[in-house]
């Protein structure tokens, strides 16, 4: 996979953003499965609505992965130094997340190192925040990959 | 299970570190469950052919460690918090250096803050995590904060 020049971005540029196919039960239990986080609030609609839940709900980290997924689509993965997601609001089944990140801040070091911060959001499909999140990136000496 | 005030004696308290091997196949159906579509995260001779030494993790892996364990939610019962009170609120991040296939983490962890909000309503419970290699490395650190309605 080739990068594109990641070093040319402006403050207030976005990066490409990610759309996700919406968020079913076969999912979740996917993502159970590979993560071992088998809280049944996730799986069981009769558990969670028990726990005054609506229905099940999505795994958070299932979504700050989406971001994850997104920030590595542009930028090479051991550039990312901090990511951060604070769980605004619960994901619900059949939600379309949609990932996006916007360039808040580019600091440039007299060594050349670049340092990018970014603002990320993940959003379903009436613009409902559920993920409001922040990542560093750092390009050493300014050198593309 | 009889819900227990959550206090800040609490802050502080430090569980068993944990060992984990990150099994290639573990680290694949991770990559896969969440979408992942770069061979870097599964195949290794294009992870070799991008500089790196194999298979890498993507950046919310770290998670998986304290997930695969015999029972993941122990800490929590330790501390008498049943399942269905727990939320996840934030997770925070900060990588040193990429977690590999077939590397070994340990991870330690510990209590790093406990308040309430809404009058009492809903405390959070803030977990420090601390990641090394096989090796010694230091390869990460996370701040987890569950919220226990």
């Amino acid at each position: 996979m080739s990068y594109k020049d990641i070093t040319k971005f402006k403050s207030g540029d976005r990066i490409p953003p990610l759309r996700i196919d919406k968020v079913s039960r076969k999912l979740l239990k996917t993502y159970a499965e590979a993560s071992g986080d088998f809280n049944p609030i996730h799986l069981d609609s009769d558990f969670a609505k028990q726990s005054g839940l609506p229905n099940i709900i999505a795994h958070g980290m299932l979504i700050m992965s989406y971001l994850g997924r997104m920030l590595t689509n542009t930028f090479p993965q051991d550039t990312l130094t901090d990511f951060s997601s604070l769980f605004v609001s619960m994901t619900h089944l059949n939600d379309k997340i949609t990932c996006t990140g916007k360039i808040i801040k580019k600091n440039t070091d007299k060594h050349g190192n670049i340092i990018y911060v970014l603002q990320l959001k993940a959003v379903n499909e009436n613009g409902e925040e559920r993920i409001s999140g922040k990542a560093k990136v750092l390009i050493r000496f300014g050198r593309l990959i | 299970m009889e819900k227990k005030v959550l206090n800040k004696n609490l802050i502080g308290k430090e569980y068993p570190a944990i060992t984990f091997k990150v099994k290639k196949e573990i680290l694949v159906a991770f990559s896969r469950s969440t979408g992942q579509v770069d061979p870097i995260y599964f195949d290794e001779r294009t992870a070799k052919e991008n500089g790196y030494p194999t298979i890498i993790a993507p950046p919310t892996f770290l998670t998986v460690i304290a997930m695969q364990q015999e029972n993941p939610y122990e800490y929590l019962e330790k501390i008498n918090v049943s399942l269905d009170s727990v939320l996840h609120a934030g997770q925070d991040y900060r990588y040193f250096y990429p977690i590999f296939a077939e590397d070994v983490i340990e991870m330690k962890y510990r209590i790093d803050d406990v308040f309430q909000k809404k009058n009492g309503e809903i405390t959070f419970l803030v977990f420090q995590s601390k990641y090394k290699n096989q090796d010694g490395l230091k390869i990460a650190e996370s701040v987890s904060t569950l919220a226990i309605r």
